[in-house]
């Protein structure tokens, strides 16, 4: 747009962005504060009129103050394209300038937000790699500037440039790799996230008890659940009001799922997997239209999950991972977020075996073949050091001070830890095949991850003087994406993965991004 | 067997661990005395003024436990960095430290983003520095080496250096 010397030409995006900061900001306020908006919410709904009046008094000036922080953040928010990088200027108080290059580029995603398909506008967001840098998103710029920049940005990359939106929406292309239909997303949805239920409801019963507390006595002042259980009482007893509430805490616990669905389908509805050359692409999204390009060299690991629920259905979700933008030393930042996975969902295994070889070329995935590592040590030294001592301790306290009967807790204890530790070391694993390495860890499921070997970064190997003794080691794998990590592993094995996979990073003059 | 359809024989590989690691600078040892002593007398002294204050005997049990504890951690402390040890090969540097809970750290040039050299106060008063290098992608992916004499932290980044343009250019 502008030449060498010319002064750049900034732009603002388009008014309707306002909403898009807002909603921003009220997303961040309920995923940081969760507990602390559904105190308020079961202190609003218990607490008297006046208080009520006072309530939302103070949630409308919020409101009017977070539109003001939007319509300011929109103010001061301005992006310029140049030549070969996007600057983006932004900030009411704290004023920052990013500066991308194309070539550092990892990943594009247009998405296309309900609020503004109405304007013909759009979401474009940028994903960059290295250190410290982050993500730019310009929300609220037109829909064909937005196509437009990311097909310039792709050809910088060296890259064909991709067919428009609509022209991909052919459903007997050729370059349609996959579908997944409504059955396939619901699957998704029930496999996915299964800990995240699990703690929900933990947590909602345990940690966060005021919440689970103030929620029920509005239930109870709500249904007069208090008659409800009096009658039922009278009618059946004690059993009967325990059996009524095993029942709602049934119906709570069977209403995660369902959450976990609807959320997989808002945002995997109708998703398409395409590629185009070089690039893969994903359409998906009920309300919001997202739409992913990424490309094939840009792939740092492939991740299989399958968990319990999953080996149920037979069906394993793959996840590419690219390299982790933002993740520097010390910001306390995760290095997997949401945007440095490419999700493939929901695969049977016909699917799974043809689409490993098209992300990741030559890989023979059928052919691994899973070392495992040593079970005596792993299990003597978890059941030695992480669960004997608060075992010890808690029966010991429990049988001195309330019963002896405490001391069976023991072998019990034992016994399901040995359990645990040998289905995690059954689980355990390694292997290489050609020019690809494999991790594999798991519980009830199984986490394969398979990667390039000359796309590791950095090998560590630890030892323990116990490990020295038993020639044992830990093998710690950085990729640039994220990092993974193996205990137990024989030391001669250890050495040969390091030595092979440097072998590959050294010999090989492909670039790793 | 963990390793299947390899595209080399696995005898043939250069072996990380035949590598002979240099230690590090003579005058690291002496940095980290230093380090030490300025750390522990402060606290050492402290120890004594509850003895010196009240004059009851069994408080000067407390510097001496002190005492028998610094003398222990500074042993190690010493003795860890006596073992560390930094080797550069043709294509990678390969860093080992750790006394009990022994580390290797291998990171090839061609994955180092950058490197860096930095050397505090008491660093340049024993004409120390510390090299840094930074590969890609998530937290603590990256290699410190501590205690290289300042010329041979000035040497190794720009050998890095050159081996960077030289893979960049290929």
């Amino acid at each position: 747009m502008s030449l060498l010397g010319d002064k750049l030409t900034w732009q603002r995006t388009s008014p309707v962005a306002v909403v898009f900061f807002l909603l921003n900001s009220v997303r961040q306020i309920i995923t940081n504060g969760l507990p602390a908006v559904a105190i308020m919410g079961a202190a609003f709904v218990s607490a008297s009129d006046t208080k009520k009046t006072w309530l939302l008094t103070g949630l409308l000036g919020f409101a009017l103050l977070a539109t003001i922080a939007a319509i300011l953040n929109w103010v001061r928010f301005r992006f310029c394209i140049n030549d070969d990088k996007v600057l983006v200027r932004s900030g009411v108080l704290k004023r920052e300038e990013l500066t991308v290059e194309f070539g550092r580029i990892q990943n594009i995603a247009i998405r296309e937000p309900v609020y503004m398909r109405p304007f013909g506008l759009a979401l474009l967001s940028i994903d960059t790699a290295g250190s410290g840098k982050k993500e730019i998103v310009l929300g609220g710029i037109r829909k064909n500037v937005a196509l437009q920049l990311r097909e310039t940005i792709l050809s910088r990359n060296k890259v064909e440039a991709l067919a428009p939106l609509e022209e991909a929406e052919d459903s007997d292309d050729k370059s349609l790799l996959l579908s997944r239909n409504v059955k396939d997303i619901v699957i998704y949805g029930l496999t996915v996230n299964f800990v995240l239920w699990v703690v929900i409801a933990v947590g909602a019963f345990f940690g966060a008890f005021d919440v689970a507390e103030n929620f029920f006595t509005w239930l109870g002042n709500y249904i007069q659940i208090e008659d409800v259980m009096v009658a039922v009482e009278k009618a059946g007893g004690m059993i009967g009001a325990a059996l009524i509430t095993i029942l709602v805490l049934l119906l709570i616990f069977l209403l995660l799922p369902l959450i976990s669905v609807t959320g997989a389908l808002v945002r995997h509805y109708g998703y398409r997997l395409r590629v185009e050359g070089e690039t893969y692409r994903k359409t998906s999204g009920l309300l919001t239209r997202h739409d992913e390009s990424m490309k094939q060299h840009k792939i740092q690991a492939m991740v299989l999950k399958q968990n319990f629920v999953a080996r149920f259905f037979k069906r394993t979700n793959m996840q590419l991972r690219i390299a982790s933008a933002g993740s520097s030393p010390g910001n306390g930042q995760l290095p997997t977020g949401p945007k440095t996975t490419f999700l493939v969902p929901a695969l049977n295994d016909n699917e799974l075996t043809e689409l490993v070889p098209e992300f990741l070329p030559g890989c023979d995935y059928s052919n691994v073949e899973f070392s495992r590592i040593n079970r005596r040590r792993f299990s003597l030294v978890i059941i030695g050091w992480a669960v004997m001592p608060p075992l010890l301790l808690i029966t010991g306290i429990l049988s001195t001070i309330v019963s002896w009967m405490f001391l069976l807790l023991l072998p019990i204890g034992l016994a399901l830890a040995w359990i645990i530790v040998s289905q995690v070391w059954s689980k355990s694993g390694y292997g290489v095949v050609g020019n690809y390495g494999f991790i594999r860890h798991g519980f009830l499921g199984a986490e394969i991850t398979v990667f390039p070997l000359f796309k590791v970064q950095r090998v560590d190997i630890r030892q323990t003087p116990g490990q020295r003794r038993k020639k044992l080691a830990h093998l710690a794998i950085h990729l640039a994406s994220h990092s993974l990590s193996i205990s137990y592993v024989r030391e001669q094995d250890a050495r040969q993965f390091r030595d092979l996979a440097l072998y590959h990073v050294e010999s090989s003059n492909r670039t790793w991004y | 067997m963990a390793f299947v359809n390899l595209q080399i024989n696995l005898s043939e590989l250069p072996n990380a661990d035949e590598l002979v690691m240099e230690p590090m600078a003579e005058s690291y040892e002496r940095e980290v005395k230093t380090q030490l002593f300025i750390i522990f007398l402060p606290i050492l002294i402290a120890s004594v003024l509850p003895f010196l204050i009240t004059h009851i005997m069994w408080l000067l049990a407390i510097p001496v436990l002190v005492l028998l504890l610094a003398i222990l951690i500074s042993t190690l402390v010493i003795r860890k960095a006596q073992v560390k040890g930094v080797s550069l090969r043709e294509f990678d540097v390969a860093y080992r430290s750790g006394l009990y809970w022994r580390k290797t750290v291998i990171v090839a040039f061609n994955r180092i983003q950058h490197v860096e050299v930095s050397s505090g106060p008491l660093q340049r008063k024993y004409g120390l520095a510390s090299v840094k290098f930074f590969t890609a992608g998530g937290s603590s992916v990256d290699l410190k080496v501590d205690g290289l004499s300042t010329e041979r932290a000035e040497q190794m980044r720009a050998f890095i250096a050159d081996k960077i343009d030289e893979s960049i250019k290929q």
